[in-house]
């Protein structure tokens, strides 16, 4: 609902010289639906990931349950609703992407802040560690960590914050940079603000644009690393079973059953390409020199 | 020149350092004793002990690190738990085969995306333009596992035109490959879109184009060359995505490479095999930047001789 209401008003908005901006809105529709998908989404169609249906195993989209339930895109290997499923498992992807930006949007900006702020020896430190990190595929090192920590939730987002911090601190460390020698930061200093003060109120503020394209944009890459790392097993479990991971057990089924490993992948397809449109206009707007 | 590259080799070697140093610290100081995971909790307090004995786990972590780069320069990071024989030897029998999936996918990137990304700037707002744009958006949108699992419902089972996975043939290179290629589609696409649309504008385009060049020329010679730099560059750095991307790739299509046998280690917890697959990844991730870095000099005269500015 709230998808078409926002579309709908979207034109009116002046477009002077701009691209138009009805995509962004329709990118924010998607989102929207894509966040009440997996709020209310699992208490609506009510899913259990431990339960069997035998009678209700791989039932084309469309087939009528015995319990009088329609399953609109039908039913996995053990019978479970592939709808109910994905409700859960836009959960588990919203959970793993917003736990993953704050706490690798958390430890990029304070480590960023601090490299920018008091440099030295500090900064050196960090911005070779990062440097390392950025000559080094990203996904491997999330493989090589979640190898030893084994699949789980928490040791998924743990993972994808390690491997994705070094964006967030080389950006709040560049605008850190270009503000901590300004008139009004110097006249804080020279009234005996202490640094923590200094960094929270004025250099801050100033890096946060920057870092909010960025969270867009990280919060896809998070999405798909988080759903790749589950499709190679070493993500979430079946007792919350993401999108990744539903493709995965759907793929052995792909000969009679497509559905399966099909819809989660569209429903993947249809956020990523909303976040890709909205990242690039919130960039266009807010900030254009990160393109 | 002789500075750009002592800095680069300088870097890289840095770096592969750095990446040994993780991988030592990843597999060593995370919780869990190693002798305890390989051998099982029905171990006796002897066989634990012989276990780390074995592998110099006994040893203070800084000695063992000492002794794990030390190995490592020669490419020894000790036997197959599982495979038996040294560790990288399995991997250097799976090299050839990952490096001709990413390789291949490269190529079908450039062939696709090079044409479709002069068209679009010389045309802006043109139908390759608008195809490309929208293409490039969603295509990076894409799961690549899940586009994998697509092409194998659609040619595979429902065609029969190509096989489902596995290698051997030129024709069990083709799927995987066209997934691996797609990503990087939609990223060529439009750097040489944006890269030509500024260099066109440049004076030495019209200066070209006022000797009565012909305008295939002009594009082709005094336009692409100066977008190549921007390309390879993203080139070099897409790699990394590459072979990211290959581990899924060659999950999804039984690819015999690098990337499967990675994931097989980490399910039969075999950590030599695990730790010599990531470190060679990285080398071959390493060195390839480190030709892109070579490249520059050849594709751009002012990097080969103001190196000093």
């Amino acid at each position: 609902m709230t998808g078409s209401t926002l579309t709908t008003v979207a034109p009116v908005a002046p477009a002077l010289r701009r691209r138009s901006s009805a995509p962004m809105w329709i990118a924010v529709g998607v989102l929207v639906l894509f966040v009440l998908a997996a709020a209310i989404g699992p208490l609506l169609l009510g899913y259990d990931g431990t339960k069997v249906d035998n009678a209700a195993r791989l039932l084309p989209p469309g087939s009528v349950l015995s319990t009088g339930q329609i399953a609109w895109l039908g039913t996995d290997q053990v019978g479970r609703d592939v709808a109910a499923q994905i409700m859960q498992g836009a959960r588990v992807s919203l959970i793993v992407g917003v736990a993953t930006l704050i706490l690798a949007g958390l430890l990029g900006t304070l480590i960023g802040v601090v490299s920018g702020y008091y440099g030295g020896a500090i900064d050196s430190i960090f911005m070779r560690i990062a440097d390392i990190q950025l000559a080094f595929p990203s996904i491997l090192l999330a493989i090589l960590i979640s190898a030893i920590l084994g699949p789980s939730i928490v040791n998924v987002i743990i993972v994808l914050a390690i491997s994705r911090w070094v964006t967030f601190a080389r950006v709040a460390r560049s605008a850190t940079l270009a503000v901590k020698d300004r008139e009004f930061v110097q006249a804080g200093r020279l009234l005996g603000a202490p640094d923590l003060s200094l960094l929270v109120r004025y250099v801050l503020p100033s890096a946060l644009t920057s870092l909010v394209v960025v969270a867009t944009v990280e919060f896809g890459l998070v999405i798909i690393a988080e759903a790749s790392l589950s499709f190679l097993g070493l993500g979430t479990t079946d007792a919350m079973p993401s999108w990744g991971l539903i493709i995965a057990n759907g793929r052995d089924y792909i000969p009679n059953a497509w559905w399966i490993s099909t819809f989660p992948g569209i429903a993947l397809a249809i956020v990523m390409v909303a976040i890709g449109v909205l990242g690039d206009r919130l960039r266009d707007r807010l900030d254009p020199s990160l393109a | 020149m002789l500075m750009f590259l002592t800095k680069r080799a300088a870097m890289t070697v840095f770096v592969l350092w750095g990446v040994l140093t993780v991988i030592f610290l990843v597999v060593r100081v995370v919780p869990g004793d190693p002798a305890l995971t390989q051998l099982g909790p029905t171990a006796s307090e002897e066989e634990l002990a012989a276990f780390r004995a074995r592998f110099g786990l006994d040893q203070p972590l800084f000695v063992q690190y000492f002794e794990f780069l030390r190995n490592a320069v020669v490419f020894d990071f000790g036997d197959s738990f599982r495979l038996g024989g040294p560790a990288i030897d399995h991997v250097m029998d799976r090299l050839p085969a990952s490096l001709i999936l990413a390789g291949t996918a490269m190529v079908i990137a450039l062939v696709v995306s090079f044409p479709l990304g002069v068209r679009a700037a010389l045309n802006p707002g043109g139908w390759a333009d608008r195809i490309s744009s929208v293409a490039s958006l969603t295509i990076q949108g894409l799961p690549t596992f899940w586009v994998g699992i697509m092409l194998i419902l659609i040619f595979a089972r429902l065609l029969g035109w190509l096989p489902s996975g596995g290698g051997g043939s030129w024709q069990h290179v083709i799927l995987p490959a066209v997934t691996m290629s797609l990503p990087l589609i939609g990223v060529i696409i439009r750097l040489v879109r944006s890269g030509l649309l500024e260099v066109m504008r440049e004076g030495y385009i019209q200066t070209a184009r006022s000797k009565g060049i012909g305008e295939r020329v002009v594009v082709g010679v005094h336009g692409l060359r100066n977008v190549l730099i921007p390309v390879v560059t993203v080139l070099g750095l897409q790699f990394g995505v590459l072979i990211g991307g290959s581990v899924v790739v060659e999950m999804v299509f039984s690819w015999p490479g690098i990337g499967r046998l990675l994931i097989e280690a980490i399910g039969n917890r075999d950590y030599p095999v695990v730790q010599a697959a990531v470190a060679v990844m990285a080398m071959v991730f390493v060195a390839l930047n480190l030709i892109v870095d070579l490249l520059y000099g050849v594709l751009d005269p002012r990097i080969r001789q103001g190196a000093s500015r």
